[in-house]
């Protein structure tokens, strides 16, 4: 099975993948990257801050970048 | 540690006596037990759901998950080590409520349920000494129910290591921290009710901080102590020595 690279920008910080997955294919990549995003954040936000951008970017075995997705958390305090 | 040479529920009854020694008819009896020997492969099927629930499974050697289906797709619900009474856990349904499938060559021997129930009926603390087994097998899947439900996924895959860690030290099959385990990553992410994606980043996560280190099928905990401390693990749930209290009070006292 091929293999998918899922690099991981979360603000200034990046987190490259260097191992891989295999997956099926590109529509596999495709629903792995959607499950991620939301599930990263919600293991990571509670102890974070309030504003919080997290980005996918999916690349094939050729290193050639397929398919990129953004997830924004934007809490605001509304009481003093 | 060849199979061929010892009755086949050796390893059994050796798990049952790291908790509690049996009387000597109780393990002649169990040794005694009519048991048909099977070897099978990596993924074949040893029992399958929703059957006619007839013999017990017994794992002499090799790597058995037990597993469930829902939707088309199975899910792995707990891991089987050698010496384990798999399948005490049907002995009193109609059928089958999981699936059984191997992960790499393994022997099993099948008991028939009958015999099992003639042994209890003839032994009561023998019995409850079954009993008792499968009731450790309860609190490993609460444990798992807690560790799918509450844990992040670096520390719910801490958890499974460390596990399987205690009970592979528990058979002489981990040294050091060290031990082989032959399911994929996508295995153990299903397990964990993770995507593999998101397993293989925390697994990165956890040999970044150097709690766990794999080569191949592989896995070494090279800081037991500081993974466990994060992982919020206790194995006294895994009942590894702890022996059953079969005495207490007949009536209440407040």
């Amino acid at each position: 099975m091929p293999l998918f690279y899922f690099d991981v920008h979360e603000g200034d910080k990046i987190s490259l993948d260097d191992e891989g997955s295999e997956l099926k294919g590109f529509d596999e990549a495709r629903r792995e990257a959607k499950g991620l995003l939301p599930t990263l954040a919600s293991d990571e936000l509670p102890d974070n801050g309030d504003k919080r951008v997290y980005m996918v970017l999916v690349r094939d075995s050729s290193g050639q970048a397929i398919y990129t997705a953004t997830l924004t958390f934007a809490g605001l305090t509304l009481i003093r | 540690m060849t199979s061929s040479t010892l009755p086949p529920l050796s390893a059994f009854v050796e798990k049952l006596e790291r908790r509690r020694q049996l009387l000597d008819e109780e393990r002649a009896a169990l040794l005694a037990l009519p048991a048909v020997l099977r070897r099978v492969d990596a993924q074949d099927r040893i029992l399958r759901e929703d059957q006619d629930a007839e013999q017990s499974v017994f794992l002499i050697n090799g790597l058995v998950t037990r597993q469930k289906s829902a939707n088309g797709a199975d899910q792995i619900i707990a891991i089987s080590f050698p010496g384990d009474g798999i399948d005490l856990q049907n002995v009193f349904f109609d059928e089958t409520d999981h699936s059984l499938v191997a992960h790499e060559p393994t022997v099993v021997a099948y008991v028939p349920h009958g015999a099992l129930i003639e042994l209890c009926d003839r032994h009561p603390h023998l019995a409850k000494m079954l009993w008792h087994d499968t009731l450790v097998d309860s609190a490993i899947f609460r444990e798992w129910a807690m560790n799918i439900g509450h844990r992040r996924a670096p520390q719910r895959i801490g958890a499974l290591f460390l596990e399987c860690e205690a009970r592979l030290a528990a058979i002489g099959r981990s040294q050091e921290g060290t031990f082989e385990l032959r399911l994929t990553q996508q295995e153990l992410a299903g397990a964990l009710g993770l995507s593999l994606v998101h397993f293989n980043k925390s697994l990165r996560r956890l040999r970044e901080e150097k709690l766990i280190a794999t080569n191949g099928r592989q896995v070494s905990l090279p800081d037991k102590e500081a993974l466990a401390k994060m992982v919020g693990f206790d194995p006294a749930y895994l009942h590894l020595e702890r022996p059953p209290k079969f005495e207490k009070p007949a009536s209440l006292v407040h």
